[in-house]
C-alpha cells in the first residue's frame, strides 16, 4: 500500500479508503499503548485522551512518512513524545518528574516494588525514558532509536546502564558482571 | 570473551534482543561457567522485578477517533488539492526562472568585458591605481576583473633588444 500526499477521508467525503482504515486500525492497536504513555507524564495526564487525538491529527498530516518508517509503532511513538514535549513546554518540571513514570503504574502488592520504583525515579532521565519504552511499551532497540531520534547504539547503552544501576541499587553488595567474570571466563 | 561484552550479550538476552542462535551459543558459554550463569539469572530477575514495578493500571477506556478533527486537519482533497499542488509546482518554477534571469544579468557578457579591459587600460595609463574590479560586475570579484587587477597589480616589463649584427641572431634581455 502506498501513500500519496493527497489524502480523500471517507469521514469526510464518504466512501472507504485504505488510508482511513489504516489509521483507525493504527489507533485501535496503538491507542491504549499511547494512552498510557501520555499519562505517565503526571504534568499532561489529565489531557491524556486529547494528546492522544492530536498524535493522530499530525500523523495524518506526514502520512507519506508513515509508509516509510521503520515501523507506525516507532513513528508514532515518536509523534506522541513530541506532542509530550510541546504540552510540557512552558511547564517547569519540578520534583514530580522524577516519578512521573509512576502516574499510570498500578499500587504494588509487593513492598520492595517501593525501592524498585525509587531507583528506576533515581535514573537519569534519558534512561529512565530509554527503559520505559523499552520494558512498558515493549519497543525494540531499532524502535526506540527512531523514537528518540538517536544511533541504535546509544538505546543499548542507555539501557545497559539503567538496568546496571538498577541491579547494584538493589544489591549494592553484589560485583558487577564483568568484574566477576573477568575470573570466570 | 571479554567481560565487557559478556556483559552485553546478558543483557540484550535479558531484553530479548538477541538472535536464537547467539543465545544457545551463550547458554553453552554459560552452563560452562556456573558463577557467570547465576549472575545472568540474576540480571534477568532484576528485569523483571522493573518490569513488574512498571505494569500499568488496567482497562484504561479507549475514546473513539475524532474524525471531526481528522477531517479539519486533512489536506484538501480532489480539484483543490491539485489546484493548490500545481500553484506551488508553478511558484517554485517562477522563482527558479528570476533567480536563473539575476544571475544571468549579474553575469559580465562580452562586451562587458571588453569595457572593463578597456577602463582597467585606461586607469593604469592614468593613474597607476586599480582598487577594484571592474565598474560592469557591479561591486562583485570575478575572474575577470581578478586578471585585470593582477595585471594592474604587476607591472609590464621591458625588454632591451640585442642586435649586434645583420647575421646574428637578435636577442631579448628583460630589463627591471
Amino acid at each position: 500500500m502506498r501513500y500519496t500526499a493527497i489524502v480523500r477521508l471517507p469521514w469526510c467525503d464518504g466512501g472507504m479508503h485504505s488510508t482511513t482504515k489504516k489509521l483507525e486500525h493504527l489507533y485501535r492497536e496503538m491507542g491504549p499503548s499511547l494512552l498510557v504513555y501520555f499519562r505517565q507524564h503526571r504534568a499532561v495526564a489529565g489531557e491524556a485522551e486529547d494528546l492522544l487525538q492530536d498524535t493522530f491529527v499530525r500523523a495524518l498530516r506526514h502520512i507519506d512518512r508513515l509508509e516509510q518508517s521503520i515501523s507506525p509503532r516507532a513513528y508514532l511513538f515518536g509523534i506522541a513524545r513530541h506532542v509530550c514535549l510541546d504540552a510540557l513546554r512552558g511547564w517547569r518540571p519540578g520534583d514530580e518528574a522524577a516519578d512521573d513514570f509512576l502516574a499510570a503504574t498500578a499500587e504494588p502488592e509487593d513492598p520492595r516494588l517501593y525501592a524498585m520504583r525509587d531507583a528506576i525515579a533515581g535514573l537519569p532521565a534519558l534512561q529512565r525514558e530509554a527503559l520505559l519504552l523499552k520494558l512498558r511499551h515493549e519497543l525494540s532497540y531499532e524502535e526506540i532509536a527512531e523514537v528518540l531520534a538517536v544511533p541504535v547504539g546509544t538505546v543499548r547503552s542507555r539501557l545497559h546502564h539503567a538496568v546496571l544501576r538498577l541491579k547494584e541499587a538493589l544489591n549494592p553488595t553484589q560485583p558487577p558482571l564483568s568484574s566477576l567474570s573477568r575470573y570466570e571466563t | 570473551m571479554k567481560p565487557e561484552i559478556l556483559d552485553s550479550l546478558v543483557m540484550d538476552r535479558a531484553l530479548g534482543e538477541l538472535p536464537p542462535e547467539v543465545i544457545e551459543l551463550l547458554e553453552a558459554h554459560l552452563g560452562q561457567n556456573p558463577a557467570l550463569a547465576q549472575r545472568a539469572g540474576e540480571l534477568a530477575g532484576a528485569l523483571q522485578s522493573v518490569r513488574h514495578a512498571i505494569m500499568v493500571v488496567p482497562g484504561s477506556i479507549l475514546p473513539p477517533l475524532d474524525t471531526q478533527r481528522m477531517c479539519r486537519a486533512a489536506p484538501p482533497s480532489g480539484a483543490r488539492g491539485w489546484l493548490r499542488e500545481w500553484t506551488r509546482l508553478a511558484a517554485c518554477l517562477a522563482a527558479g526562472a528570476a533567480l536563473g534571469w539575476s544571475v544571468r544579468a549579474s553575469r559580465p557578457t562580452r562586451d562587458d568585458a571588453a569595457e572593463a579591459n578597456s577602463v582597467a587600460g585606461s586607469r593604469r595609463a592614468v593613474s597607476g591605481d586599480y582598487t577594484g574590479p571592474a565598474s560592469a560586475t557591479a561591486g562583485f570579484w570575478n575572474v575577470q576583473a581578478l586578471v585585470i587587477a593582477r595585471a594592474q597589480d604587476q607591472p609590464a616589463p621591458h625588454y632591451r633588444l640585442h642586435w649586434t649584427s645583420p647575421l646574428a641572431k637578435p636577442t631579448l634581455e628583460e630589463t627591471p
